[in-house]
């Protein structure tokens, strides 16, 4: 398998295989959406194999459901394992979300309430994911529109959720700015909030911001280049959580690849001075 | 029920359209500046939506027939009415043609339903498991006494379709965003299709009611003998060894099974 590099990662799309196979940029990693290629054979499966083996992968599941208050679909985590084996991924993630309720699936990131019983539900079905893939997943942080009336803030609620099941964190520093800016989820203290050693991947990626009336809502749609703010959060994540494997993500309005070989550059620049800032005086 | 559970099947409900979000607003703490209903029909929005493209994946002429906005209302209309039951959207959409056939507004445009069908065939082979096909000459391992009972299994990626309209035309012609750059004879006849890939490459291959019907019944596990009648009955001059010959050499074919 090839080893992690230091550099940043991009999300893989298909209009950048070629490119990818053909140009071997510098890249730390590869992440794929698990549900893209849990088809059974063909042309999806012949590429990936084919950039596995000069990249690492990651894979990062969007329909598991680890939110939903019904048992996890079985049929679905047993389609992941299968990928999960075939391609043996350094990083294995997840969302803190849910899609699927009364039979149907709404391929959508929904939020919960952060509270007992929601921590309940997540925690056993992260347990159960991890035992069936014989290893621990990490859980990404949401962006959301809305919030429940809870009990927890959320970085205490991830912090409780890695305490109960061992769980790490995918930490989506966008979906916090985000989720900052539409619900006042409180920035300040939410990183040192966080145990240090829990933290295995961080996601950079764009959003929109859309007018309703005369107000501003942020809209999580990974179709645009990563902000100020949110390579500041970058910034400070890497300060406080060190070198972890960083993630441009761009699922709309996917550019050239060059594009985001740009913002790879960005995310390697400012990791770099992070470190230099960090290293302890000879 | 759980006051988590009741609060998802609510949600839920919303995003389908099946519930007015003011129902669910005093379930939500934020309000302003943007009402609660308003944040949520966010979430509505993005559940129909990423159910549409899915569909706009597996169904790409379908969308370049009847053009985006067209095609966003009749998806949206679909993905409402048969939402997918499971994180499943490579195969979403399986009852999407018989959907479109029986839609109002899609009526003028009679083959719209068939070319449906023809990508859901496309996108099943093209997902389906690899398989080696059989050698072309693999029947020259037989003796002529045991072709008649043997059987001929067909690859395991293959799908039929067979339409009154010439929907590989109408297919071929929109393989590229720009469209065809000629008209399309719609009087041209029906079309009877293999979907199949024995490969890399998804193949379109279109044959005559005797071999369509041959296949057909090679595909329940008739024998060689049986298929051939079921071919005569499609086809009054079928031509069983050129026929034979020439799917063999086009990979139709996974296995030779002697009786």
């Amino acid at each position: 398998m090839p080893p992690f590099s230091a550099s940043a990662g991009i999300g893989l799309k298909a209009q950048h295989m070629s490119a990818i196979l053909e140009g071997r940029p510098a890249l730390g990693f590869l992440e794929i959406h698990a549900e893209n290629y849990m088809g059974d054979g063909g042309a999806p499966h012949r590429w990936l194999s084919a950039l596995a083996e000069h990249y690492p992968l990651s894979v990062h599941g969007v329909g598991l459901s680890l939110g939903s208050d019904q048992p996890l679909d079985i049929e679905h985590l047993d389609k992941l394992a299968r990928v999960v084996e075939r391609y043996r991924p350094r990083l294995v993630s997840e969302h803190l979300a849910w899609s699927v309720m009364d039979g149907h699936y709404l391929n959508d990131l929904l939020p919960i309430p952060y509270d007992e019983e929601s921590l309940g539900v997540v925690a056993s079905h992260v347990d159960q994911v991890q035992e069936h893939l014989g290893r621990t997943i990490l859980v990404e942080n949401p962006a959301v529109y809305v919030a429940f009336d809870s009990s927890l803030a959320e970085p205490q609620f991830l912090a409780e959720l890695v305490g109960r099941t061992g769980c790490g964190l995918l930490l989506d520093v966008n979906n916090i700015y985000v989720s900052h800016r539409n619900v006042g989820l409180e920035t300040a203290g939410y990183l040192d909030a966080l145990p240090r050693g829990a933290v295995g991947e961080i996601h950079l990626a764009g959003h929109h911001v859309r007018t309703i009336g005369n107000a501003e809502i942020r809209i999580d749609d990974h179709g645009s280049p990563v902000c100020a703010e949110v390579w500041d959060l970058y910034r400070q994540a890497v300060a406080r959580f060190g070198a972890v494997p960083a993630l441009i993500e761009r699922d709309s309005d996917i550019p050239p690849l060059e594009e985001l070989l740009k913002e790879v550059e960005t995310a390697n620049r400012i990791r770099r001075e992070e470190e230099a800032r960090h290293v302890p005086a000879a | 029920m759980s006051r988590l559970r009741e609060l998802q099947s609510r949600i839920a409900a919303m995003s389908l359209g099946r519930l007015d979000p003011e129902t669910l607003a005093g379930d939500v703490l934020d309000d302003r500046p943007i009402p609660a209903a308003q944040r949520l029909r966010i979430y509505r929005n993005n559940t129909q939506l990423g159910l549409v493209d899915p569909l706009a994946a597996t169904f790409p002429v379908v969308l370049q027939l009847v053009g985006e906005e067209f095609f966003l209302r009749m998806a949206g209309d679909f993905v409402r009415a048969h939402p997918p039951q499971r994180p499943e959207l490579l195969a979403y959409g399986q009852e999407f043609p018989g959907f479109i056939g029986d839609y109002e507004a899609a009526t003028s445009v009679p083959y719209l339903a068939d070319v449906a069908r023809l990508e859901l065939a496309w996108n099943f082979a093209y997902n389906a498991p690899d398989r080696e096909p059989l050698s072309p000459r693999a029947l020259t391992a037989f003796a002529l006494e045991e072709l008649e009972t043997l059987r001929l299994v067909p690859h395991p990626t293959l799908r039929f379709v067979a339409s009154n309209w010439p929907v590989m035309a109408i297919w071929q012609a929109h393989q590229s965003e720009d469209g065809p750059d000629q008209a399309i004879d719609l009087d041209a006849g029906g079309d009877m299709l293999l979907v199949y890939r024995p490969r890399q490459e998804t193949l379109i291959r279109k044959v005559g009611a005797g071999a369509f019907a041959f296949i057909m019944s090679l595909s329940a596990r008739q024998t060689l003998a049986a298929a051939f009648t079921s071919a005569l009955a499609g086809e009054s001059d079928f031509n069983v060894s050129a026929e034979l010959s020439a799917l063999l050499a086009a990979e139709i074919f996974a296995e030779a099974i002697p009786s």
